[in-house]
């Protein structure tokens, strides 16, 4: 019989500990630590906006969706007004993950401290001007109201209109003017940059789509655009708020003229033909052969099917961008 | 066989051609590389116009140089839109036609319209601009129907016309430019050329620019919404900005007051940040005494665009400088909107409305400093001044002196006479 030759073992030797051992001990002398730790793991199975709020992001282009208009209140929420929301919501969301835009989207339900008629027009600013907090980083600010559909989301915003501003933009109101506002005014000075980008429809300047350039003119501007006296003395024949204030800023002052770029309707804030509809002429409505950009249902919640509206025109983008043979990509889509 | 000289046999054709080479020579190179050439080249314009990556639309027209050329607009100008080009920093209408545009009246200066009120059963007279053509190009007055014209008279109502036209293009713009309105029915002529005369002789001395305007230039404008005469410094500051393009800021001065001190420099005495910094009034209510809103306790002497000072009750705008950058024009602009114009409840008409913008516009306050009185207002007075002055009358060596409530007790003409003395004894 062979004995086992005896192993001398020094008197640090410590036995190999398992993983489990070591995990036991981290947890017992790091108890507050591992709480913290558990807590966030399981909180972000059920939600990651916390994280999502620190918006880290180089985007260039925020895409800024106003959704949720009245937040019920005026009127019973249907499953058409949520079918209408998803729609417009995963558009858009497409549209700025294609081409790397972030997108937000800000809640317009009726708050208490805009119910004052004074105060109105100021969730649009405010919105705007958060938003630029936001997104430090981002340039150019695209607000879209939520009864749009994106047609051709293929088209980037650079190709579309920023990489040939003045180009696709009139800034002399004698090409197009509903407003009959005075055309040549004292002091514009149209050298400045292009810092906003709106339209005109047949009533005026439109606000359901507009883009807007990080600048301190646009600091300016979101600044001056409520102000008591004005709106005192205006707010009974201001039917659209911030819109009729937009154009009497315009009208009365050079330095909010000079730059602002109008951008022809159909290039972004294309109608159906509900909208405007006493309007004979082509040039407000969506056009599906020349393939327009974008389609704004304009004030179909007074009086017309939004969501007939919006299948439809989500279907038949869905048509234009079928898959063909010699584009196969299309189909996987 | 081939001896190296060429027999008849050599150049017959072979085979059945007479043709050396047959026609389809083509045949005898490598078909299959003509094959895969086309196809790559076929690949080559998918990939290039059809495929996600393609080139864009946009970007080949614009290459081609189809894209729409930019659209042509109009050039800056003035309330007017023709312009005369001055050389000469300063820019002032000639004093001595006062007592004749006095007597030529508003009337004689404008294109006058009666309209009768059924209502009231009482006529207004509304005065207009004459057309940008009534002065012809070499400045003749043409359709002159008024026989009373005799030449003199003609002169004057022609410079008073003309004056609003003037911007100055010299080839070193000034810095800082004195503005002032003047009013041929408060001051006799004796008075307005002291006016004048001091601003001139501040302005030479720092080679600043001047900038004065007859106030009944502005007439048409004021009486759109019936303004007080008060409102036209703001309209003669938007007007030296657009005749002084390149000048940094523009100094406010009402016609009652008098520069005293011609030995200093605007910019090293407050404008400067490191000269400013140290005398900006910080979180002091905007209205005093105990106003809610107050100026920024962390405020930048960088970021001063419009220049003030307070005196007992409110923020004065008899002297007050304003920078001409974007934030200027558009602080200047919205300060003077037909709103703002309109608004039934500004006692103080331009100070009141100044007070309102800059406590409901934050960013606007920010881009503002209180300075105190007595660098730029300080007011006269009879009073007897304690050791050293106070905090807001006039002592030796400020730099202006402004008799704030000279209209009132219509002592403006006779307050000045000693200031003018001291000035012109020196």
């Amino acid at each position: 019989m062979s004995a086992k030759p005896y192993l001398p073992v020094s008197e640090d030797y410590k036995p190999s500990r398992s993983f489990a051992q070591k995990a036991k001990d981290f947890v017992r002398f790091y108890r507050k630590t591992t709480i913290l730790l558990l807590s966030i793991i399981t909180l972000s199975f059920f939600t990651l906006d916390p994280l999502r709020t620190l918006h880290i992001t180089d985007a260039k282009v925020v895409i800024i969706l106003a959704a949720n208009e009245g937040g019920g209140v005026l009127k019973w929420k249907g499953p058409q007004d949520w079918s209408i929301e998803r729609s417009s919501i995963a558009n858009k969301r497409d549209y700025a993950q294609r081409h790397g835009y972030a997108l937000t989207i800000k809640d317009m339900t009726l708050k208490r401290r805009y119910s004052h008629e004074w105060r109105e027009s100021w969730e649009k600013v405010d919105i705007l001007k958060q938003t630029m907090r936001q997104y430090p980083k981002a340039e150019w600010f695209w607000w879209v109201d939520l009864h749009t559909f994106i047609m051709e989301p293929q088209i980037s915003l650079e190709q579309h209109i920023f990489s040939n501003l003045e180009n696709n933009t009139y800034r002399s109101l004698n090409y197009f003017n509903p407003l009959k506002l005075d055309v040549d005014v004292p002091y514009v000075d149209y050298t400045q940059p292009i810092d906003m980008l709106i339209t005109q429809d047949c009533g005026g300047f439109n606000l359901g789509s507009f883009m807007m350039r990080r600048s301190p003119w646009t600091e300016l501007l979101l600044d001056a655009w409520w102000d008591p006296a004005f709106y005192e003395q205006k707010h009974m024949e201001w039917e659209h708020k911030e819109q009729d204030c937009l154009e009497s800023l315009f009208d009365s002052q050079a330095w909010i003229r000079e730059r602002i770029g109008f951008l022809p309707l159909r290039k972004i804030n294309a109608f159906p033909p509900g909208a405007c509809a006493d309007s004979p002429s082509a040039d407000f409505f969506y056009d599906e052969k020349a393939r327009d950009f974008m389609i704004n249902m304009a004030g179909c919640q007074w009086g017309r099917d939004c969501w007939g509206e919006m299948e439809n025109y989500k279907n038949l983008s869905k048509k234009l961008h079928a898959g063909v043979w010699y584009k196969p990509w299309l189909y996987f889509r | 066989m081939h001896l190296g000289v060429p027999t008849k046999d050599n150049f017959k054709p072979k085979g059945k051609s007479y043709l050396s080479l047959p026609t389809k020579y083509m045949r005898y190179t490598n078909k299959w590389r003509k094959t895969v050439l086309s196809f790559l080249f076929l690949v080559f314009i998918y990939l290039f116009f059809v495929s996600p990556s393609a080139v864009p639309q946009g970007k080949f027209s614009q290459l081609l140089g189809k894209s729409r050329r930019a659209a042509k607009y109009p050039k800056v100008h003035g309330l007017h839109v023709k312009e005369i080009r001055l050389k000469s920093p300063l820019i002032f209408p000639p004093i001595e036609s006062a007592p004749l545009l006095k007597e030529i009246g508003l009337s004689g200066l404008f294109h006058t319209k009666v309209l009768h009120d059924p209502t009231t059963k009482t006529d207004k007279t509304i005065y207009q601009y004459f057309d940008e053509d009534f002065l012809s190009d070499n400045n003749e007055l043409s359709n002159v129907n008024n026989k009373k014209d005799d030449g003199a008279l003609l002169s004057a109502k022609k410079a008073f016309l003309n004056h609003g036209k003037r911007v100055f293009t010299g080839s070193q713009s000034p810095e800082i430019v004195v503005v002032t309105a003047i009013d041929f029915d408060k001051y006799e002529l004796s008075g307005l050329m002291k006016i004048v005369q001091n601003r001139v002789d501040y302005a030479q001395k720092q080679s600043y620019g001047v900038y004065v305007r007859w106030i009944q230039e502005f007439v048409p404008i004021l009486q759109k919404h019936n303004n007080d005469k008060e409102w036209t410094r703001l309209m003669v500051m938007r007007a030296a900005m657009h005749a002084f393009p390149n000048a940094k800021y523009f100094w406010y001065l009402d016609q009652d007051s008098l520069i005293m001190r011609y030995d200093i420099d605007l910019y090293d005495y407050i404008l400067r940040p490191a000269a400013l910094d140290p005398i900006m009034i910080r979180d002091q209510s905007v209205i005093p005494p105990g106003g809610v809103i107050k100026t920024y306790s962390d405020a930048k002497p960088e970021s001063v665009r419009l220049f003030l000072t307070q005196l007992d009750t409110k923020i004065e705008t008899d002297s007050f400088i304003l920078r001409n950058d974007v934030y200027g024009k558009a602080i200047l602009e919205f300060w003077m909107d037909p709103l703002y114009r309109t608004y039934g409840k500004f006692s103080a008409h331009q100070d009141s409305a100044l007070a309102l913008m800059l406590q409901w516009h934050p960013l606007i306050l920010s881009k503002t400093a209180l300075i105190p009185a007595r660098t730029i207002s300080s007011l006269n007075t009879y009073m007897e001044l304690p050791e050293g002055g106070d905090d807001v009358h006039y002592s030796e060596g400020d730099l202006v002196v402004l008799f704030r409530d000279c209209s009132k007790h219509q002592t403006c003409q006779k307050d000045m006479e000693p200031y003018w003395k001291k000035l012109t004894t020196k």
